[in-house]
Order: C-alpha cells, then sequence, then structure tokens
C-alpha cells in the first residue's frame, strides 16, 4: 500500500464517518417528530450561508485547528495528551496577564509578548504530564486530565482575584489593551486565522520534514525500537508534549486577543476536548487537521442556526459530532499489537 | 510401567506444525503410558513446546492425530483438552499475581465460573483441593504475587489438577525454582505417577531429567530423535542426541574456511567483566570477559534464555551493566546507546519486528532508524527526504531486497526482506564491530546463506563480529572461536571438533 492510497483510505474513511454520523442525526431527527431537511438547511446556513456565517466558522475553526494540531503532534509520539483543553485555558490566562501588563508598549510587542507568554504556559502545564510520564511513570490520560480541571479552578480563580475587572461586578478580566489584540482581518476573522495556517503547514514540515518529527514518529510507533535506533522515548515525550502544550497554549491566545478581547471562566466550552476528535478523524495528519477543524467549526457555527430557526437544540450537534468520531474510530484499521506500553 | 498390555495413556500420530516455511514438527509420533514419568528433551527450537501447546489445545497441528486411552481425541481447544484430563504447567506461570491463591485456582475452573461465589467458600474449596493432592498451598487468601515461585509453582500446579486429570504436561517448570523446590516439585510429581497419572515433563537439565524420569524421548528440528529409558542413559549421551550431528556440522573441506583472527591482531572488541544486576533483564551477566580481534567471528552459543538477549543489551547501552566494554581504544558508557554508535558499535537485534523495525513505516523512513543515520540524513534539523529514499533505495539494491515501492510499509515485506533491510541498516555505519542477534532466524535457506555471506564479507573488511545464535551449525559455518553461554557465564573458547565439549557446556554438565 503506498501512501497515496493510505491518505486516500483516511480520506474515505472521513468521507463516510461524516456520512454515517448524518445518517444517525437524520434519523434522530425524524423520531423527535421534526424536520430533517429544515434542521440540516439551517445548520448548514448557519455555517456558510452568508458573509457572516463563513466568517462566524472560520472564528470557531480556528481553536480547534491550533489544538487539533497540538493533540495529533503528541498522539504521533505516542501520548495520549488528553489536556489540550486546560492547556488552551491556562494560555488564555497567560495571555491575558501578559497582555494587560506590558499593553502600554506599541503594537505588535505587547501582542508578540502575550503569544510568547501563552505558549510558554501551554507548553509547562502540558510538561507537568510529561514529566509525570517520564520520571514517575504515571499515565499522561489521567495526569493531562487531572490538570485540565486544575486549570478551570485556576482561571476561575484569577478572574474571581487578581484578573477581576476593576468594576468588581462579574468575573471577568478587564478588556485587553488594543496592542495586545490580534488584527481583525475581514469581519469578526482575526488575524490568529492566518497564524493557526501557518501553524498547520509547520506542524507537518515538523512530523514529516525534520529529525525531531522523525524520532516522534517512530517513538509513536515502536518505542522499542527507538530505543535500539538510539531515538530516546523519553525526550521525544518530552518534546512532543511541549510543542503539543505550545500549540494549545497558542489556541488560548488566539480566543482571548482575537474573539472575546477579554478572559471568563467558560471561555473554551469544551474545544479542547473536540480537538481530540479532529485529531482522529484527521488521521492525526496536519492537512487532514485543518479540514476537520473546518467540518467541526462548521457544525459549532451552524448549530446557533438551527437553533434558531428549526428549534433544534445545540445538543444535536454535540451528537453529531460525537457520532462522526465513533464511525472514525470503528472505521480505523486495527492497528498491530504493538509496544505502546512498552514505552516507559 | 504399566506398559504393554493396554492402550497408552497418550498416543500422538504423525503430527505436523508449519510456520511459514519452517517446519516446526515433522511428523512426531510418540507413545506414552500412565503411571510415568516421561522427559522431553531437545534444544531451543525442536519442537517441545509446539508439541506442548498442542495436546493442551492452544494449537491446532496442520496434520495428524491423538488418542487418550485409545480413543481418539480431537484437536478442538483448551476446553476440550481439559475435558479430555489434560492439565498443563506453561513455562511462564499463568497465574494472576493480584488475585488470591485461591481466586487463582477458581480461575482453573471455568465450569465453576456460572456460580455466585463467596472469598470464604473459595477459600474452602481451595484449601480442600490442597489437601486431596497433598500439594501445601499456605494462606488461600494471600496474593499470589507476594509468595516466593516455588509457592506459585505448587499453586500452578494444582490450579492444573483441579480438573481430573489423566494427563499432566509441565513446561520447563524448574526453570525458576531452587534445588529445594525442584526437590519438592519432583516428590509432587512422583506421587502423581503413582497415582496413575502421565507426567510429560519438558526440560533441557539432563540431570534433572535423569534424576526423576522413567523414560526419555529426545526431540531435534521438530522430529523425535530417540525415546529410551532413563536407566541406560548419560548426561553427556543424551546431550550428544539433543544438539545433534555437532561432528557433521563441521564444515569439510567443501564449506568456506570460517573466518579467523590473525594470531596477535590488536582486540577491536573487549569485555571485561561485564555483569548486570540479577533482576535486571531475565538472566544476570556474571563477569563476562572476552575479546574479539578486528576480522573474526566470534560465535557464542547456547541454549536460548542463557543471557543471549542481555549480552547484546548490555553491550548496546540498552541495559545498565559493570565492568568495562572497549570498541578499539573507545570505552563505552553503559546504558548510553548513543556512545555505543558512536564507539562504532552496530547491533543486528534478535527479534526484528519488535525491536528492529517501526512496521507501519516505509522502507526508507526504517533505514533511518539509527541515530548516526538519521543524523546524516539531517542538515540543521530539517530532513532531506529524497537523500533518505536515495539511500534506501541504494542499500536495497545493494541488500537485494524485493519491494516495489521504498514508500511502502516496511511490514509489507517478507521477513527475509526485512531482515535485509536490518543488516543492511547496520552495516551502513561501517561499524568497528557488529552484535549480531541470531541473524538467520525464521530465514530460508537462500536468505540465510546470504547472511551468512554478509557477515563473512564485513569480517573481511576487518569488523570484529559477535555472533551470538542459538543455530549450531550456523555458529560452526562461521566462527573458528565458540564460546558458550550458560546462566549469564561465559564458558569456552571451545575449539571446533569438541562437540561433545560443547554440549555438556550447553546443558551446563561441564565448565
Amino acid at each position: 500500500m503506498s501512501r497515496g492510497s493510505r491518505s486516500a483510505l483516511q480520506s474515505f474513511r472521513a468521507v463516510a464517518a461524516v456520512a454515517a454520523a448524518f445518517a444517525v442525526s437524520t434519523l434522530l431527527l425524524l423520531l423527535s417528530g421534526i424536520d430533517p431537511l429544515a434542521a440540516l438547511g439551517a445548520l448548514v446556513g448557519g455555517a456558510l450561508g452568508d458573509r457572516f456565517a463563513l466568517g462566524d466558522t472560520v472564528v470557531k475553526t480556528c481553536p480547534l485547528l491550533v489544538t487539533g494540531l497540538g493533540v495529533a503532534l503528541a498522539f504521533r509520539a505516542g501520548v495520549w495528551n488528553i489536556g489540550a483543553e486546560g492547556q488552551l485555558l491556562v494560555g488564555a490566562l497567560a495571555a491575558t496577564a501578559v497582555g494587560r501588563a506590558c499593553g502600554g508598549a506599541p503594537f505588535p510587542l505587547p501582542l508578540l509578548a502575550a503569544l510568547a507568554g501563552a505558549a510558554v504556559a501551554g507548553a509547562l502545564w502540558a510538561g507537568i504530564a510529561a514529566a509525570l510520564r517520564v520520571y514517575r511513570n504515571v499515565n499522561e490520560i489521567v495526569a493531562t486530565i487531572m490538570l485540565n480541571f486544575v486549570a478551570a479552578r485556576l482561571l476561575g480563580w484569577a478572574v474571581h482575584g487578581p484578573l477581576m475587572e476593576a468594576a468588581g461586578r462579574y468575573p471577568q478580566s478587564d478588556p485587553i489593551p488594543p496592542a495586545a489584540l490580534l488584527p481583525l482581518i475581514v469581519g469578526r476573522v482575526h488575524a490568529g486565522v492566518l497564524l493557526a495556517l501557518l501553524l498547520a503547514a509547520a506542524s507537518w514540515a515538523l512530523l514529516f520534514r525534520t529529525g525531531a518529527g522523525f524520532r516522534w514518529r517512530v517513538v509513536g510507533e515502536n518505542a522499542r525500537a527507538a530505543r535500539v535506533a538510539g531515538f530516546s522515548p523519553e525526550r521525544a515525550v518530552l518534546e512532543a508534549m511541549l510543542t503539543s502544550g505550545a500549540l494549545a497554549g497558542l489556541a488560548g491566545a488566539f480566543e482571548v486577543l482575537g474573539v472575546t478581547g477579554r478572559l471568563f471562566e467558560q471561555l473554551s466550552g469544551g474545544g479542547g476536548y473536540t480537538a481530540i476528535a479532529v485529531a482522529l478523524t484527521a488521521g492525526l495528519h496536519p492537512g487532514g487537521v485543518t479540514l476537520a477543524a473546518l467540518f467541526f467549526g462548521a457544525l459549532a457555527a451552524g448549530s446557533g442556526a438551527m437553533q434558531r430557526v428549526a428549534g433544534v437544540s445545540a445538543v444535536f450537534v454535540a451528537i453529531v459530532q460525537a457520532a462522526t468520531l465513533l464511525a472514525i474510530l470503528a472505521l480505523e484499521t486495527p492497528r498491530p499489537r504493538r509496544a505502546a506500553a512498552e514505552s516507559r | 510401567m504399566t506398559g504393554g498390555e493396554s492402550a497408552p495413556r497418550l498416543a500422538l500420530r504423525a503430527l505436523e506444525k508449519r510456520y511459514g516455511s519452517q517446519r516446526a514438527l515433522a511428523g512426531v509420533s510418540l507413545a506414552l503410558a500412565g503411571g510415568t514419568i516421561h522427559g522431553l528433551l531437545g534444544e531451543n527450537g525442536a519442537g517441545k513446546s509446539t508439541l506442548v501447546r498442542i495436546v493442551a489445545g492452544a494449537l491446532a497441528p496442520d496434520g495428524g492425530t491423538m488418542a487418550i486411552d485409545g480413543e481418539s481425541v480431537p484437536f478442538g481447544g483448551a476446553r476440550a483438552a481439559r475435558a479430555a484430563g489434560i492439565g498443563v504447567v506453561f513455562q511462564h506461570f499463568a497465574l494472576v499475581g493480584a488475585l488470591s491463591v485461591a481466586e487463582n485456582l477458581f480461575l482453573g475452573r471455568p465450569e465453576a465460573q456460572a456460580r455466585v461465589i463467596t472469598p470464604a467458600r473459595l477459600a474452602a474449596e481451595a484449601r480442600d483441593l490442597a489437601e486431596r493432592h497433598g500439594i501445601a498451598i499456605g494462606d488461600p487468601a494471600a496474593r499470589v504475587d507476594t509468595l516466593p515461585v516455588g509457592a506459585q509453582a505448587r499453586v500452578e500446579i494444582l490450579r492444573a489438577l483441579s480438573a481430573r486429570v489423566r494427563i499432566l504436561l509441565l513446561d520447563e517448570p524448574t526453570a525458576v525454582l531452587t534445588p529445594g523446590e525442584i526437590a519438592e516439585l519432583f516428590t509432587i510429581l512422583r506421587r502423581l505417577r503413582a497415582e496413575g497419572v502421565l507426567v510429560v515433563l519438558i526440560t533441557h537439565k539432563l540431570g534433572e531429567a535423569l534424576d526423576v524420569c522413567d523414560t526419555v524421548t529426545v526431540m531435534r528440528a521438530g522430529r523425535v530423535v530417540a525415546t529410551l529409558p532413563a536407566d541406560g542413559a548419560s548426561p553427556a549421551s543424551l546431550a550428544t542426541l539433543m544438539v545433534g550431528g555437532i561432528e557433521d556440522a563441521i564444515p569439510g573441506a567443501d564449506a568456506a574456511e570460517p573466518a579467523s583472527a590473525a594470531p596477535g591482531r590488536a582486540s577491536a572488541l573487549a569485555l571485561r567483566d561485564v555483569c548486570t544486576r540479577p533482576g535486571v533483564g531475565r538472566v544476570a551477566l556474571d563477569h563476562i570477559t572476552l575479546d574479539v580481534a578486528a576480522g573474526e567471528i566470534c560465535g557464542v552459543a547456547g541454549v536460548d534464555g542463557n543471557g543471549q538477549d542481555e549480552l547484546a543489551a548490555a553491550l548496546y547501552g540498552l541495559l545498565p551493566r559493570a565492568g568495562e566494554v572497549r570498541v578499539g581504544a573507545t570505552a563505552v558508557a553503559s546504558a548510553d546507546v548513543g556512545a555505543a554508535q558512536r564507539a562504532g558499535l552496530a547491533l543486528i537485534p534478535g527479534d526484528r519486528r519488535r525491536d528492529g523495525l517501526a512496521l507501519r513505516l516505509a522502507i526508507w523512513e526504517n533505514v533511518l532508524l539509527s541515530q548516526p543515520l538519521l543524523a546524516r540524513a539531517t542538515h540543521r534539523g530539517l530532513l532531506d527526504v529524497d537523500e533518505a529514499r536515495r539511500d534506501a533505495t541504494e542499500l536495497a539494491r545493494e541488500y537485494r531486497v524485493v519491494y516495489q515501492d521504498v514508500d511502502q510499509p516496511i511490514g509489507d515485506l517478507s521477513g527475509g526482506n526485512q531482515q535485509r533491510v536490518v543488516i543492511g541498516r547496520a552495516l551502513a555505519t561501517t561499524p568497528a564491530a557488529l552484535i549480531a542477534v541470531n541473524p538467520t532466524r525464521g530465514l530460508d535457506i537462500g536468505a540465510s546463506a546470504q547472511v551468512h555471506a554478509t557477515l563473512r564479507r564485513i569480517a573481511a573488511t576487518g569488523t570484529a563480529v559477535l555472533l551470538v545464535s542459538t543455530d549450531l551449525d550456523e555458529l560452526h559455518t562461521l566462527c573458528a572461536r565458540l564460546f558458550v553461554l550458560y546462566r549469564g557465564a561465559l564458558r569456552g573458547p571451545v575449539e571446533r571438533g569438541e562437540g561433545a565439549r560443547l554440549a555438556a557446556l550447553m546443558a551446563g554438565i561441564a565448565s
């Protein structure tokens, strides 16, 4: 099987999974006594119907794309980073803190500082789980999930405490100074979207055109063989997790610096978890992650319209997402039993 | 022995089993009487474990029949074998460490598992079972992983006996036991014999086979070589049968002369008191001192599991070790693969799929599965994919790899072609010293001959080759000097022509 036919197979899986998901969803709509055509029409209209709908789709795609890239990189190295959500939140927190602290400096210095702060914060947050895995043999799935809760509470503390608005009314930060914000390009579409696309290209190059990415992939495929080859699995896990966390942190920065302009508690809405679905749907390939993020972003954008126009709950979109992911996983060719557990 | 008057307890006829092109069993027939202890002896790969697994229902044969007490028994899975009265104690105990003794015994009775159980009831049943068979198990509520190995062996045997057993198979049960525990085990086996059970003991320890067995069958290369009463046999005669053809295997005038070191040449690979700690790896290496000269192929023989993997791993930096390893003038640090590679050491791992390949990655990517080669293909951190593909194509041509496209996953290739890639990769760095572990395992004759030619060629260019192999023919063909690994210690050298001494060293009955 050549590389071409493998990526064709992955595309087929993705299309088949989406089709299966919509079939299941249509059935559910019929059972609920809703006209599926009207509901899906509203969904598509809300996602792609006009300039604003398209803009909304693109804006909602951005964090999914960047966190999805991070998840894909980690998974490729065989380390199961379920912590994109938490890494995104600490990234948003760091971006807000840095942006507010040095917002007085001329553009784009505060913006760059805020982005750098977010990347570092996300990387360190992921680094906790990576260090626990490498030095204490703690399962990274458990560690990253736990750190998601800690990050959410940390953010809650920040917006009730040190970063709370001066008025002291709502648990949110004051607006971030304009010099730290991502410029808008068209409508609500901010410059972070362009950065996200650059990051997708960079992630592809990192995985497939650098020695480091090669080592990660070998470790992810066969950690024992990697060790015999002289590639340290521990080093690969640390590197991939830090990179993964940095990407998720940047996604958080893009949200506060490009969309909300300030920090508040329900910032992410579970995007860091959707990122796992994005990465898996995409077969852990950065190009596929871009398309899958767009699909999940369109679903998110369309769900509001569907609720308004057709009176269908947004929960319905969550069902489509979940059904897509399950179908993708079910269509996955079973991996040969491999030494994933032996990578200690 | 009850022999003669009735059908044998276990009759196997013309058992065949193939793995790909290899014949693991080539027409094995045996007739064993009840109320005896029968030893099954043979080298690694002789087919003993395959035979046990077939009788136990864990493996279906490609041909042959089985009868118990004259009644034909189909090969129908583990449950059917249990129903036919066959109990098995496998080489690696199949106990669940986190469960209690009573719970583990209960696991041996799938038919009882539909009932509601309580710990008290299980414990009572366990005590009952232990008493019935006169096997001490201590506290039935104790967790199995807290027990000494000897006690675990008793639990395992008791579990095998929990159904009504007419035939008890034990696959190398003494490998991990102390002498005291072994004596105790043999007492149990003798009692079972007195009760009319057929006990089949698989072992490669000749002394204990002669000690406890009534009759002994020696297997080699999937065939029965001889079945003989234990009384008249000596360890040396059994060893010769077991290793077999040692004298014939030494090449005559027609075969190529093994590579040998010119006298006085400096050692290219030097080991001084190389040890590993017990618990690191399966077998602890015991003060191994060895010199391999540039251009020499030095052989290390031994029954599998006597420290071969540990030796290769300790030298190549995969296991922490004590003692000194030098490649030329360079001392190699312990537990540092990079240091070993920089010193000019290369490894052909014994298990290529586990340790040598990433099966889903492309052929060209697998060619880069070595830090020095990756570094060569990487410029300022960027991987030159075109160059890597060209290098892989070149390597594939040089080593006659049969493939379609260097982009195809290496898992698609046959074992022989995969091994060509592994060997080509190991030699691509022109190592000063090469460690090759069973480099022809699983290969057909043509591919094996090519591997041998490659090893000779690399030695002729001045590389020191340490060939660790369980294949005596291979060692005799390639090596002038042979050592034997036995329980982690190196014995020898054995000169060519000392076949009997080699067999004795491998069986641990000479030093």
